[in-house]
């Protein structure tokens, strides 16, 4: 779920922006999710459709064409720099846990 | 075995774990979901399934979308690819079922459900309740508390006022209670999410709900039973057909609707076609004695009224060669009878003795205006005489109806005030009676 305008991605979301990095629509999205977790993370489809429209409000994702019922979509410029803050992010939280938890520097010494 | 069955739903709108269970439940059972009601839910005997149901919330949802408007919607199509059908749409929420035991739930995501949720209540749930608390707020100060209106004593020793307070004021408890529920329920799923737990159940909310609503319905019977208790049996059977109309409304707009999607006519035109039918049904059933005053089918007589101070709204009986008609009809504050009364003090004693009192008027005398003997109503208040049918229609001695503008205006107020004043001899002739200070 969005946390207060996209501070941090969920997993899902996540996810979905990075599948998005090609072009594909809703349902493929939901399956290449799927497939990039060996089904870790799955998507509803309420749960996909919402955070489609809240990602293309956000401009992180655009819309490509439309064939027949289906919209495609890919991401976008901004999409792509969540992406990256995200994953920064996330390695830092690594980073952290490995100086503090593997590498034996205790928080009181700090 | 019953080929149809309809199930009372008694959920409030963002209760979508009832929802759910429930239509599971039945589906256990063997019967599935026809066609959703206001209040019945109808269901169609099949064969029992283990089927999965799941509520969606989705603010642009809406009870008139077609079938081909449904067939292009991205969330629908979605959920159909990953084996949910559509099975029901209402305003704000869908309602989805699947018989793959191993279907990806819709939603994955509480937090956003949650969220959903909060936008689809917004878009009508909330709005509309805020709206019915003013409007039953007005009629229950209106009708018992305010200004010139009966103390608590003339409502305890009037059934219909007590009963019309009660009902006003049960009404206003429902709403509030489903507001209160709603926020409760919000607050307590938001903080659970905050803390890693799952979205709390509304059991204890529901049956706090479902009381309340019962309440209200009781007390509404209640009206109609003193009606009848009161010798009022018109008002009784007025209000039972305002009932039925009010129904009748409902389910004509359900047939547009269905029909709407079965041609695939836009949502639009199926919501302004269901709006207009049910307005028009509902004016028309409303005002009846309006309609009949107008097109001079029908007189007025016997009356009621009903606190809306900006329609000054009196419900009255109308009736047509003795055959009652229906009731309620709209005057304005500044009618001619209006500004005469308050100008003449014109009242009548519960007794039946007439004054054309200075005195001013107070609660705990019941006021009667009668313009001609032969015509007999008796109003708690003055209020209630001021918005009340009298004013507007009189019953001659000669049998002939007349407007009160006519009569005041031109030649028949002579015959009023004579009228009294033959009363008041009458009555002044009459032994230990004394009222105030009748002129």
């Amino acid at each position: 779920m969005a946390r207060e305008k996209f501070q941090t991605l969920t997993e899902q979301m996540f996810y979905i922006l990075l599948c998005l990095k090609k072009e594909r629509c809703g349902m493929d999205v939901m399956s290449a999710v799927k497939e990039m977790t060996g089904g870790r993370i799955v998507i509803g489809p309420g749960t996909l459709y919402n955070l489609l429209d809240h990602f293309l409000s956000a401009g992180f994702i655009t819309e490509t064409r439309v064939e027949g019922k289906r919209r495609y979509y890919v991401l976008a410029e901004p999409g792509i720099r969540e992406l990256e803050n995200e994953c920064q992010r996330l390695q830092s939280l690594i980073s952290d846990f490995k100086r503090y938890a593997k590498g034996g520097i205790e928080i009181e010494e700090i | 075995m019953k080929k149809f069955k309809f199930v009372y739903m008694a959920f409030l709108p963002f209760d979508y774990e009832y929802i759910e269970k429930k239509l599971t439940s039945l589906a256990a059972e063997g019967y599935e979901l026809e066609t959703v009601g206001i209040a019945f839910w109808k269901f169609r005997k099949c064969s029992p399934s283990q089927k999965r149901f799941e509520v969606l919330y989705d603010e642009s949802a809406s009870e008139w979308e077609s079938s081909a408007e449904k067939d292009n919607n991205e969330l629908v199509l979605f959920c159909a690819e990953a084996g949910w059908k559509q099975i029901a749409v209402l305003n704000g929420l869908r309602i989805f079922s699947s018989d793959d035991p191993d279907a990806v739930p819709v939603s994955t995501d509480d937090e956003l459900r949650l969220k959903g949720n909060l936008k689809s209540m917004n878009h009508m749930f909330i709005p509309l309740r805020l709206l019915f608390v003013i409007m039953f707020a007005v009629i229950f100060m209106h009708s018992s508390v305010s200004g010139e209106l009966p103390g608590i004593l003339d409502i305890i020793g009037n059934l219909h006022y007590m009963t019309l307070a009660v009902f006003a004021a049960a009404i206003l408890i429902t709403l509030i209670s489903d507001l209160i529920c709603y926020s409760v329920w919000f607050a307590t799923a938001k903080r659970n999410l905050a803390r890693g737990r799952r979205i709390p159940g509304f059991k204890v909310l529901r049956t706090i709900s479902v009381t309340t609503n019962t309440i209200v319905v009781a007390l509404f019977f209640t009206n109609i039973i003193c009606c009848l208790v009161e010798g009022r049996i018109f008002m009784a059977l007025a209000d039972l057909a305002a009932f039925a109309g009010f129904i009748s409304a409902l389910a004509l707009g359900r047939k547009i609707t269905d029909y709407g999607r079965k041609n695939n006519l836009s949502s639009r035109k199926i919501r302004t076609s269901c709006f207009a039918v049910t307005l028009i049904l509902m004016v028309s059933f409303m005002n009846l004695p309006g309609i009949a005053r107008l097109t001079g089918i029908a007189d007025v007589s016997h009356g009621r009224t009903i606190g809306m101070p900006w329609l000054y709204s009196a419900y009255g009986t109308v009736t047509h060669n003795d055959i009652p008609v229906s009731y309620s009809f709209y005057f304005p504050k500044d009618n001619d009878i209006y500004r005469y009364c308050l100008k003449n003090k014109l009242a009548q004693y519960k007794d039946g003795s007439y004054t054309k009192s200075s005195e001013k008027w107070n609660a705990d005398v019941a006021y009667q205006f009668v313009p001609d003997p032969s015509v007999h109503r008796v109003y708690s208040n003055m209020d209630a005489l001021l918005r009340s049918d009298a004013h507007k229609y009189l019953l001659l001695k000669d049998g002939a109806i007349v407007q009160i503008e006519t009569l005041f205006e031109i030649k028949n107020k002579e015959m009023l005030l004579q009228s009294i004043m033959e009363k008041e001899a009458a009555l002044s002739g009459m032994s230990g009676r004394r009222h105030g200070s009748s002129s």
